[in-house]
């Protein structure tokens, strides 16, 4: 009776390790998934196809959609103050966006712009990693549904300026060239003194850095290439560089790239590079 | 037996040790806010987004749940991209298994003190655990949707303290056919699972290990070592029930003529709020968003003296109100048990039975209010049974016995998120039971009531270094005094109130 | 995705030629215009100016350095914003002008100035270490620009297309602070060191003139301006 009891104990408990070592390798299978992924946009039907038109039928149905999937965190007036809102991050960064301030960390426009739809498109599919579920599980004819809605949030969509960050240029392969040229980018333009010398978010500009609401929203671990929440791909983190985040610290560097895009390419594989 | 207490402080050490080295190994690995329990990894989220603090849902898990584990708002078919066969609309998707299944490893050491303990000791004495096993307790769950608004959950539990008879039970399992009218309108659970569920204070999901009784339901009245530390309003409240008669003139202590029929334990969850019902659910949202109906039977087995299937009908509706950083909701439901169960009284050594079975209402009222930092909830539950039919029978076979009809439970629970690590929880149970007052008005013997209330408080201190591994120590407090049982029953302390009080100690991982 | 751009484009320029002929300013060449002059005062001595605790970046910015939100001399104070509430038509004004706006030593170079809607704000980084500068409008204080500046004297320019103060930062520095005033029209002024200010060739006719201070707040007094001549405006702050 007592062999039997202490067998069963020692194989719940290799049962319990081997869930944790699953578990952890289902991370590392999902870094490589993402890396084989290079479209910027994960999903694999266009999104231009089953557009619908954005006029008020539309974006009514939009908000019918958003009242049962999306209110829960970003609330009923968008403020992202719904009813789970607080539980994310607690006391630190990311809260749910409001929708309603115009502020948006995931463009393809300049600093202190308002997103494209196809940005906003894009966030809703992929979901935010960690906070925010991706919803491929609504077609996309309702996800640009749910956008026009979200752009309801804002008068300034309407009629706005969108001056919008164009992809020059695209991956380059990943070699000790590149990646060397993206090492002196990252030391010429001192991404180290918020992202550290390793990239590991620890630099010396790291600790006091707060998002627009006053919630300390330190810098990436660069490391941790599967916890980028604009994406894994090159053209994600291009947009990032380019565009900074709006409502955080990140900063755009649009205008210091200027006429020297490659530049960008060789620091997206000097980055890439850290987490292998 | 009798040498536990130098045994305990190395045990003790063994089980810090054996925790230590698991949450270091677990916190280790869990860097990653998304490398969590499986609805989490697979939609690579936190364990935030759906849990206040582990195992309670806030609201955005509660209508995942509702939904068969698809977002809500969607029916989503549970996977983001696996599809086997049938491609993006039809197909049916199988994800990585660490996507579906998960586990959850319980262990607690338990002290409580009794007011009295007659006798040698023997295994119903014991209140303490010392025994300090990790894990105590494994459940091994399977839970997704496998297609388009067809959900499953299975589970299995193994108790690794139980003795030789129950080793690895199948404990929740059901098959889920979601919104069958239309968006969020019409899902279907079929097989074993809690009623309550959507309820506002559901059996399953409480912050803490059970502490189960000691007790031997053979006997009868039922001999109770130590009732369980749970929420007093989800119990039958009843004293001298059982679940079925046995041959007339049979004594209870004849194993080779005894049937099935054991004793309803008073103090143990029932009905609606039993943790694991075989049965049928409806449930869908009306009247807008707002508005939450389930409907549903239970099956189950009368308490005649020639027991049949018996079906159990219940009905919950909730209403719902989300707000800025909050939400409430109210919750009412109507459990109707028919035959459920047989007054049983001890005649000196022979059972003697009530005419026939008695119907069992419950009907509860429960609110949670969750706001910010605040989770607070709790239920009012009424029970009620027939009145027992003794009539025609002499004073000796019951017919001078007197029953309580009416039975009331509250269970009210305050918890408070600390920060991102600690909670804080008061909890607070009464009891009004309901039952067997006196066997025999008449006799000298009987000279108090057998069905006593009950009333606890406890204090709650739970700690997660990561939102999945919580670490927990509870105390609960008996609030009532010393009230003895009837001489003809011994005359030793009622089990309502011979827990005086109860220290556990313990810790809730789920991977 | 480029044809949907130049489409969004041609929408967007109509919309804004609508809306750039309701509520502007009018350039016309004003003759015999007034001057709007005085003296921006505070009652009593100056607040203390808090000191400012340096977390970084020590050997650029230095150690014990004091805020300079209460600066001034001989009773008047310096960096008040005084500026014509509404004007339709007036002097004409550079739309291509850059406004300096420099980083150095760790702090705003200058720590308030005006513009006029549409100018630039010239952003530069003097100090050899990386600066954000991080650009708020509105009431809600909405992120208007957040440029990083990794390299030392290289100008970046940005149009300022907001009205009211503008609050810029630095999110890698907590304590910089400085105010860029943006109006429609060209008739704004900071103070100087003595609190004195002064406002030309401006039309003649009554105006409403907002005189705002970061911490002393902002109110508004009304002026008559005749044609040729000098409206004296002074006004003194009591805290």
């Amino acid at each position: 009776m007592n062999k039997q009891k202490s067998f069963l104990q020692s194989l719940s408990v290799a049962v319990a390790l081997t869930m944790v070592a699953g578990s952890s390798s289902g991370v590392i299978a999902a870094e490589k998934k993402a890396k084989a992924k290079t479209a910027p946009l994960a999903i694999t039907v266009s999104p231009y196809k089953g557009r619908p038109k954005e006029n008020a039928k539309n974006i009514a149905a939009g908000k019918r959609i958003y009242d049962n999937a999306c209110i829960y965190c970003h609330g009923t007036t968008g403020k992202g103050d719904g009813p789970v809102a607080f539980y994310l991050s607690r006391d630190t960064a990311p809260r749910p966006r409001d929708l309603t301030s115009g502020i948006f960390k995931f463009r393809s426009t300049g600093s202190g712009e308002l997103p494209m739809d196809e940005d906003i498109f894009r966030t809703i599919t992929r979901g935010v990693k960690g906070y925010m579920p991706g919803f491929q599980g609504l077609s996309v004819s309702d996800r640009w549904k749910v956008v026009y809605y979200v752009k309801s949030f804002n008068p300034d969509f309407k009629g706005g300026e969108f001056e919008t960050i164009k992809m020059v240029g695209g991956p380059v392969q990943s070699n000790g060239v590149s990646i060397n040229k993206g090492y002196k980018v990252y030391q010429k333009f001192k991404c180290w003194e918020c992202h550290g010398g390793g990239g590991l978010g620890n630099g010396k500009k790291a600790p006091d850095l707060k998002d627009d609401w006053g919630f300390p929203l330190p810098p990436r671990d660069l490391s941790r290439l599967s916890s980028f929440k604009n994406g894994t791909a090159p053209e994600d983190m291009y947009r990032t560089i380019m565009a900074g985040f709006d409502g955080g610290a990140m900063p755009s560097y649009a205008d210091f790239f200027e006429g020297e895009e490659k530049n960008v390419w060789h620091l997206i594989n000097y980055i890439r590079s850290l987490s292998e | 037996m009798l040498h536990y207490r130098e045994d305990i402080k190395s045990t003790v050490v063994k089980f810090l040790a054996a925790l230590f080295l698991l949450t270091a190994f677990a916190a280790v690995n869990v860097k990653d806010a998304s490398a969590v329990p499986a609805f989490a990894r697979k939609y690579e989220m936190s364990c935030n987004v759906c849990h206040t603090r582990q195992p309670r849902l806030n609201a955005y898990g509660q209508r995942f749940m509702e939904n068969g584990y698809q977002l809500p708002g969607t029916a989503d078919g549970g996977s983001k991209e696996k599809y086997l066969f049938g491609g993006e609309t039809n197909g049916v998707t199988l994800d990585d298994i660490s996507n579906f299944m998960a586990l959850r490893l319980r262990a607690d050491v338990q002290q409580g003190s009794l007011r009295s303990r007659s006798g040698a000791p023997t295994e119903m004495n014991v209140t303490e655990d010392p025994d300090i096993v990790f894990p105590r307790t494994v459940n091994i769950f399977f839970a997704g949707a496998a297609a388009k608004d067809i959900s499953f959950f299975f589970e299995m539990e193994y108790d690794t303290q139980d003795p030789a008879e129950s080793a690895v039970a199948f404990e929740r399992s059901m098959l889920m056919f979601d919104n069958m009218f239309g968006a969020q309108n019409g899902t279907l659970k079929i097989g074993q699972f809690d009623p309550s569920s959507l309820y506002s204070f559901p059996t399953h999901r409480q912050m803490l290990n059970p502490v189960k009784p000691i007790a031997e339901t053979n006997e009868f009245p039922p001999a109770i070592g130590r009732i369980p530390v749970l929420p007093l309003a989800f119990a039958s409240k009843m004293f001298g029930l059982s679940t079925g008669a046995r041959n007339a003139g049979t004594t209870a202590s004849d194993p080779d003529t005894l049937k099935e029929g054991f004793a309803i334990l008073p103090f143990e969850p029932y009905l609606f709020n039993a943790p694991v019902q075989k049965g049928v659910s409806l449930h869908g949202r009306i009247a807008g968003n707002k508005l939450l109906y389930q409907v549903g039977l239970v099956q189950n087995n009368t308490a005649e003296t020639v027991s049949k299937t018996r079906w159990d009908t219940y009905a919950m509706l909730r209403y719902d109100w989300l707000g800025e950083f909050s939400n409430f909701q109210v919750s009412g439901f109507y459990y109707n048990a028919p035959k459920a169960a047989m007054p049983t009284l001890n005649m000196g050594g022979t059972l003697r039975y009530a005419n026939s079975a008695v119907d069992w209402n419950r009907y509860g009222l429960a609110a949670r209010w969750q706001a910010k930092s605040w989770d607070i909830y709790g239920t009012v539950i009424v029970d009620q049974i027939d009145e027992p039919d003794y009539s025609g029978k002499t004073a000796m076979m019951g017919g001078a016995s007197t029953w309580e009809k009416n039975a009331m439970g509250i269970s009210l629970e305050a918890d408070y998120l600390l920060d991102d690590k600690w909670l804080l929880g008061v909890r607070y149970d009464q009891m009004s039971s309901g039952g067997l007052l006196r066997g025999n008005t008449g006799a000298a013997n009987w000279d108090r009531d057998l069905a006593q209330d009950a009333a606890f408080l406890g204090l709650i201190a739970k700690y997660y270094p990561s939102p999945n591994i919580g670490l927990y120590a509870r105390y609960h407090h008996n609030l009532k005094t010393s009230v003895k049982l009837p001489t003809v029953l011994g005359g030793d302390e009622n089990p309502a109130t011979n827990l005086t009080s109860m220290v556990t100690v313990g810790v809730d991982m789920a991977f | 995705m480029k044809i949907k751009n130049s489409i969004k484009w041609a929408g967007v320029a109509s919309a804004l030629l609508l809306a750039s002929t309701a509520g502007a300013y009018e350039q016309i060449d004003v003759t015999n215009g007034g001057t709007i002059s005085g003296k921006i005062s505070f009652k009593g001595a100056l607040p203390a100016n808090p000191a400012l605790v340096i977390t970084k970046d020590k050997e650029t910015c230095g150690t014990g350095v004091t805020a300079d939100y209460y600066l001034g001399s001989g009773g008047g104070i310096q960096n008040v914003v005084v500026a014509i509430e509404s004007i339709d038509k007036g002097k004409k004004f550079k739309k291509r002008a850059i406004i300096p706006f420099d980083n150095k030593k760790c702090m705003f170079v200058p720590h308030v100035v005006t513009a006029v809607k549409g100018q630039k704000l010239g952003i530069n980084n003097s100090d050899p270490v990386l600066h954000n500068t991080h650009l708020y409008s509105g009431k809600k204080l909405k992120t208007m620009y957040n440029i990083a500046l990794p390299l030392m004297n290289k100008v970046i320019k940005k149009p300022l297309r907001k009205l009211g103060p503008v609050v810029v930062k630095c999110d890698a520095h907590e304590w910089m602070l400085g105010y860029v005033y943006v109006s429609k029209h060209p008739y704004s002024t900071v103070t100087a060191n003595n609190g004195s200010f002064s406002i030309g060739d401006v039309p003649a006719g009554n105006y409403k003139v907002k005189i705002w201070h970061e911490k002393l707040g902002e109110v508004s007094q009304d002026v008559t301006v005749a044609a040729g001549g000098t409206a004296k405006l002074n006004y003194s702050f009591s805290k």
